[in-house]
């Protein structure tokens, strides 16, 4: 599915996102059976006894969560279970794999790792469009290596390469960069060794700094074209030629024996408001900051570098600090050179964390934990089954969808989770997964889950956001390519007579305070300061309409194959009064410039007939779910509109901003803040509980035609809706013993299904994965 | 076999225990090697530990950079940097303050204004994270708020009530840092709405709410004997934790309507005053951290506009905060606290605005064991530089760490096993205790 036809220009390889490289083809069955024998042998060797195989009930419901990122929904769990045949569990694992399912859950996975955030030092535009190409990459199952290539050495605009968001998330950090690069590609951490010699492992602070000048050439540039950097080259040489006049007109004055006239101060405040327009044209293109590569950016060594081999403040070569070198060819960059290294099959390192995070994923635990913070001394526990996962990940050419279903086909997956406590040292034999509680973002999309009445992807609304926002930033960038630095010059002065408005109106506003203070009008005093305080954007507003609004049309112009309209700067005075300024509210003084059409720019435009069929397609969708629902056609109209609602309401944790906003539901269930590489936390809180029990989120899970509900109310007796809650909670039907509990609580007055759902909801077998 | 290591998923809850066994010092510490530069951390740490003159902190937090000499560290009248504020006395001999601060300027024979701080943080995000902290920001560890380290470090307080609150829409807040999230503070967004979910629903009975809990535990019962993984078993205490706190007594202390009009007036009708208000009945029940934000002071245009109206919210609230708890006897083991991450160039801009200021600004501390009334440090007669009493960061953070008898070179190794301490090598001023 083509979905996002702008980003990708892609510096290294011109592979289309569409069809990732094809994958080697891998035996699965035959590879699974390898893996299993070699588990059994250790087994045998260590006296460990493998779990019991899973019940088609607990595995459908383990697999749609590590696969799919959520619970099965009624439909689906009672589909999986009453299907005869052998092979009904591989099929389920291609069917995960091959669903929308899979980019939203893996995109979490790798959103933790990578620490993505929507908004903040990354940057609104860069973080757009990173995120865009995280789910691109899982939506086309990139192969690993190429993924990582494509971060390391990246460099551009954000709408060149969005992979840029890999440095543009250590802003101003190229140290701290480094160390989260060994962290996460190399499963080794390194971070004590930037301020001294490592204290428990090998590297040496040396070592650190040689490593982070590969990429040490890389910094984080704001847009610097022509009509944004020559202004202000015209505002001083402006300034000095009025200054010279002035000085002139001065002397003449006194040597005609005449009081000098004028006051040069009228200079510096005319020149101080223009000036900070000047700048501020550069402020408002911040969405086009990327990443440039620059060979003459030499790292030194710190102030206080203490270790006999050098000495501080002396340049650093980049080397290697394992495995094999790595030699820039001809006209490379040192990033493109490094991210080969990195991602060589040769590299002793990287195939050995993607084998572990894979596997972890499946069974919650690595065959070398901790993952990421690997030495020497950290061997794994079968280093057979270590060593076959490795040649998996390389047979398939680090496709990681392959070897996911390799794992997920493996006997030992498909146990029973682990009931023992694992403790940390304590050497694990994969008899089964281990028993772990749902991320955060399990829990929320099960949640959603129960609520969405059918099944949807990610909605329209989603990425349209994050594409415009992209595509946002390259248009104003562009535009600023088709004026003049004069151009640009003449729209910061007329912009310069806002931010002047705004200062006086300040002014003004003060006086204008202390005296409604002294007449006791408290109410007038709220309102100037509001308004003050709104109209002190108006200079930034003027400016976007003042500069970037013509440019950008001049760019439709072009773009629409007419000549480019001349220039719209008059120099007519301008006068700009308070009503002007309180009228003006935009909110993002781009924004008029934004909205403009421009050809070639806004998210591809389906025809009409595409539109049609997409909408159709999504109402069959909806259709079928409320005839499986037994919803009557009269009402129908009414619920395809309902689950349009809830989808918007009720999204996916993947459709959401990056992190959760603080307070949310995810991040109460424990979500990373993506501060820290993956920072999320399955621990219990008492707001955990006080959500579980008191909040919103279970009222509306309860509410009619929700998933759950629907489930309920289409089986017609009491027994049967005991069944549908079960199935659709925990994928299966209740135990006698359950059924006769329920029955006591109804006899004792729990006479209402919502009491059994609250009750299950409650419980720890509905948040955490057997 | 693996190496037995500190594993970020299954073991964070255990450093606890870790931390609590670094209580016998550094020279225990396995891991370094003697000669390497790792050898002596946090030599320099304060060795200085008191007897704690302070149970409990309340921390005002003014976000976006409190002007200095529009506040608590005001110049002449007429001066060029002052604009058109004027300095005002105050019920303490010697200490002046903006005419900004009326109500303030009442109760300065409580206050230690702090004139002589310094960041080396001029930027909002990492100038708040090293107030709060005390380190710089990485993008690699995370360090905890005070909050956080009281919590680990002593814990104590109300058994039902978190001990650690935060009141306030800043979404910026180290939390717990590489402490375990149950140390995070409990958020409380808005001081009107109290605790979010903190009821059952409308409609439902308690006995049927307990009997519905009582189901939900029969249903769990066997997988609860089938899985005694510590991790399960944390959701039972949570749980039990969560029903305590619904039912607590103290739980109406989240209640502001139970407070009369006039003192909720006093206060202020703002989410500043009430959130003080809040912090005062919150510290009545032996809720040990309380923090209050009050932004938006970042007033690069419009100063002598905007400045004022926040001023106002500050006055009251803090001065009424300050009354409130001496009446009651409280002040004397309440620490209160007011921070910002810099303070505001002397020069005024062209927009009539002042902008960012590391180099020197000012915080206060008042009760706890502060001796009021005065006036630590000092900065020249423009307010571009101290001259007297250099307090950085972590000196002023290691002040509260004191007051609560903290102790400052107790080593605390994360759960990546790197050492730290409460505030790196801050040391405290002692000499502002009475």
């Amino acid at each position: 599915m083509n979905k996002f036809p702008l980003t990708l220009l892609l510096s290294l390889c011109a592979v289309s996102f569409i069809h990732a490289a094809p994958s080697r083809t891998v035996d699965t069955m035959a590879v699974a059976r390898e893996l299993d024998a070699l588990l059994s042998a250790d087994w045998q060797k260590n006296n460990v006894q493998p779990n019991p195989p899973a019940t088609d009930e607990v595995f459908v419901r383990r697999v749609y969560l590590d696969i799919a990122g959520r619970i099965p929904t009624y439909r689906e769990a009672q589909e999986f279970l009453g299907a005869p045949g052998q092979d009904k569990r591989a099929e389920l694992i291609d069917k995960l794999l091959a669903s929308d399912d899979y980019e939203m859950r893996f995109f979490n996975y790798w959103a933790d790792v990578l620490r993505l955030q929507s908004f903040g030092a990354i940057g609104t535009v860069a973080g757009a469009a990173y995120t865009e190409y995280i789910r691109n990459s899982l939506h086309s199952n990139k192969p690993y290596d190429q993924f990582v290539r494509e971060l390391i050495s990246a460099k551009g605009r954000p709408w060149e390469n969005p992979a840029i968001g890999y440095y543009m998330r250590d802003n101003r950090m190229p140290l701290d960069n480094f160390a989260n690069t060994a962290r996460i590609f190399l499963g080794t951490r390194i971070e004590c060794a930037q301020c001294h010699d490592h204290p428990f492992d090998k590297w040496t602070q040396m070592q650190f700094y040689q490593m982070t000048a590969f990429t040490y050439g890389n910094d984080v540039k704001a847009i610097e074209n022509p009509a944004i950097m020559q202004p202000r080259e015209l505002l001083k040489a402006e300034r000095k030629d009025l200054t010279a006049h002035m000085e002139e007109a001065r002397k003449a004055s006194i040597a005609a024996g005449e009081q000098p006239k004028s006051d040069y101060r009228w200079i510096v405040d005319y020149f101080g408001f223009v000036g900070q327009a000047v700048a501020d044209i550069q402020y408002l293109a911040m969405g086009g900051t990327g990443i440039v590569y620059d060979d003459k950016r030499k790292l030194e060594l710190p102030h206080d570098y203490k270790y006999p081999d050098a000495q501080p403040k002396d340049v650093v070569e980049a080397k290697t600090m394992l495995g094999q070198s790595a030699e820039r060819a001809p006209g490379e960059r040192s990033t493109e050179a490094y991210a080969r290294w990195m991602t060589s099959p040769e590299n002793p390192r990287f195939t050995t964390v993607i084998a572990n995070r894979l596997w972890k994923l499946a069974f919650g635990l690595a065959v070398i934990e901790p993952l990421d913070e690997m030495s020497d001394a950290n061997t794994p526990v079968n280093p057979e089954l270590m060593k076959r996962l490795e040649n998996l990940v390389k047979e398939s050419g680090y496709d990681m969808k392959a070897c996911l279903r390799v794992i997920f086909n493996t006997r030992a997956y498909q146990a029973a989770a682990t009931k023992q406590e694992i403790v940390p040292g304590m050497p694990y034999h994969f008899p089964g997964p281990i028993l772990r509680r749902m991320t955060a973002e399990q829990m929320w999309d099960s949640f959603t889950t129960l609520i969405n009445a059918a099944p949807y992807a990610t909605p329209k609304i989603t990425t349209e956001n994050l594409h415009n926002r992209v595509v946002k930033g390259a248009k104003l960038i562009d535009a600023l390519d088709l004026i003049t630095p004069e151009e640009a010059y003449q729209g910061a002065k007329v912009a310069a007579e806002s931010y002047r408005a705004a200062a006086e109106m300040a002014a003004q506003g003060r006086l204008k305070i202390e005296e409604a203070k002294k007449a006791g009008d408290l109410q007038a005093v709220e309102t100037i300061t509001k308004q003050v305080a709104q109209v002190q954007g108006g200079g930034r507003r003027a400016l976007g309409r003042a500069v970037y609004l013509p440019a950008v049309q001049r760019l439709a112009e072009i773009k629409e194959g007419r000549p480019a309209p001349p220039s719209p700067f008059s120099d007519a005075p301008v006068h700009v009064t308070e009503a002007d300024l309180l009228a003006d509210t935009v909110a993002d003084p781009t924004m008029p410039a934004q909205q403009l059409k421009v050809n070639g720019y806004d998210k591809s435009e389906l025809t009409p007939e595409q539109e049609q069929a997409e909408a159709a397609r999504e109402e069959h969708a909806i259709v079928d779910a409320a005839n499986y629902f037994n919803v009557p056609e009269a009402r129908q109209k009414g619920f395809i509109a309902i689950c349009r609602n809830q989808r918007i309401y009720w999204s996916r944790a993947a459709d959401m901003i990056s992190p959760a906003f603080r307070g949310s539901y995810l991040r109460i269930f424990g979500q990373s803040d993506r501060e820290l590489i993956e920072n999320s936390s399955p621990d219990a809180s008492v707001p955990q509980a006080l959500t579980l029990m008191n909040s919103d989120l279970l009222k509306t899970v309860m509410s009619t035609d929700t998933q759950l509900m629907l489930a309920i109310k289409r089986n017609p007796d009491s027994e049967a809706q005991l069944d549908a809650t079960y199935l659709t909670l925990l994928s299966r039907k209740p135990t006698e013993h359950e059924r006769a509990v329920w029955h006591k609580a109804q006899a004792s007055g729990l006479d209402s299904i919502e009491d059994l759902i609250y009750a299950l909801i409650n419980t720890r077998r509905f948040i955490f994965v057997e | 076999m693996t190496t037995p290591r500190l594993n970020n998923e299954l073991t964070r809850r255990q450093f606890v225990a870790r931390a609590a066994s670094s209580i016998l010092g550094v020279g225990l510490l396995p891991h370094f090697l003697p000669g390497s530069a790792a050898a002596t951390p946090f030599e320099g740490a304060s060795k200085l530990r008191q007897v704690a003159t302070a149970r409990n902190v309340i921390y005002l937090y003014m976000s976006g950079g409190m002007s200095h000499l529009d506040t608590f560290d005001p110049k002449e009248a007429g001066s060029p940097v002052m604009g058109p504020v004027k300095p005002i006395a105050t019920s303490a001999d010697g200490v002046r303050v903006s005419e900004y601060l009326p109500s303030l300027a009442q109760q300065m024979h409580h206050v230690a204004v702090i004139s002589s701080l310094v960041s080396t943080q001029g930027a909002h995000e990492q100038g708040n994270y090293m107030m709060h902290t005390s380190y710089a920001l990485r993008g690699t560890i995370r360090h905890p708020s005070m909050g956080a380290w009281l919590d680990v470090l002593q814990g104590g307080g109300n058994g039902t009530l978190p001990n650690h609150v935060f009141i306030g829409n800043e979404s910026r807040h180290p939390g717990a840092g590489f402490f375990p999230a149950v140390h995070t503070p409990l958020f409380i967004n808005s001081p009107e709405a109290g605790v979010a979910n903190i009821n059952t629903f409308k409609g439902l009975t308690e006995t049927r709410f307990q009997q519905r809990m009582a189901l939900s535990a029969e249903l769990d019962a066997d997988f609860l004997a089938d899985h005694p993984q510590r991790n399960v078993k944390a959701y039972a205490d949570m749980y039990d934790g969560a029903i305590k706190m619904m039912k607590s007594e103290d739980l109406v202390a989240f209640d502001l309507t139970q407070e009369k009009d006039k003192m909720r007036d006093a206060y202020g009708r703002n989410p500043f005053g009430q959130g003080c208000l809040l912090a005062r009945r919150l510290v009545e029940r032996g809720v040990r951290f309380v923090e209050v934000t009050h932004g938006y002071w970042d007033s690069h245009s419009a100063n002598f506009v905007l400045t004022p109206g926040l001023c106002d919210g500050l006055d009251r609230g803090l001065s009424m905060l300050l009354r409130d708890l001496h009446s009651r006897g409280l002040l004397d083991e309440t620490l209160i606290v007011l921070a910002t991450e810099f303070g505001r160039t002397p020069d005024i801009n062209q927009n009539i605005g002042r902008d960012h200021y590391p180099k020197a600004f000012c915080g206060l501390l008042a009760g706890g064991g502060v001796a009021g009334g005065q006036v630590y440090g000092k900065t020249d007669k423009e307010g571009r530089d101290i001259v007297e009493g250099r307090t950085e960061i972590p000196d002023f953070n290691a002040t509260i760490a004191y007051a609560l008898g903290l102790p400052l070179d107790q080593i605390t190794i994360s759960p990546s096993n790197r050492p730290f301490t409460v505030c790196d090598k801050g040391q405290p001023i002692t000499s502002i205790f009475g």
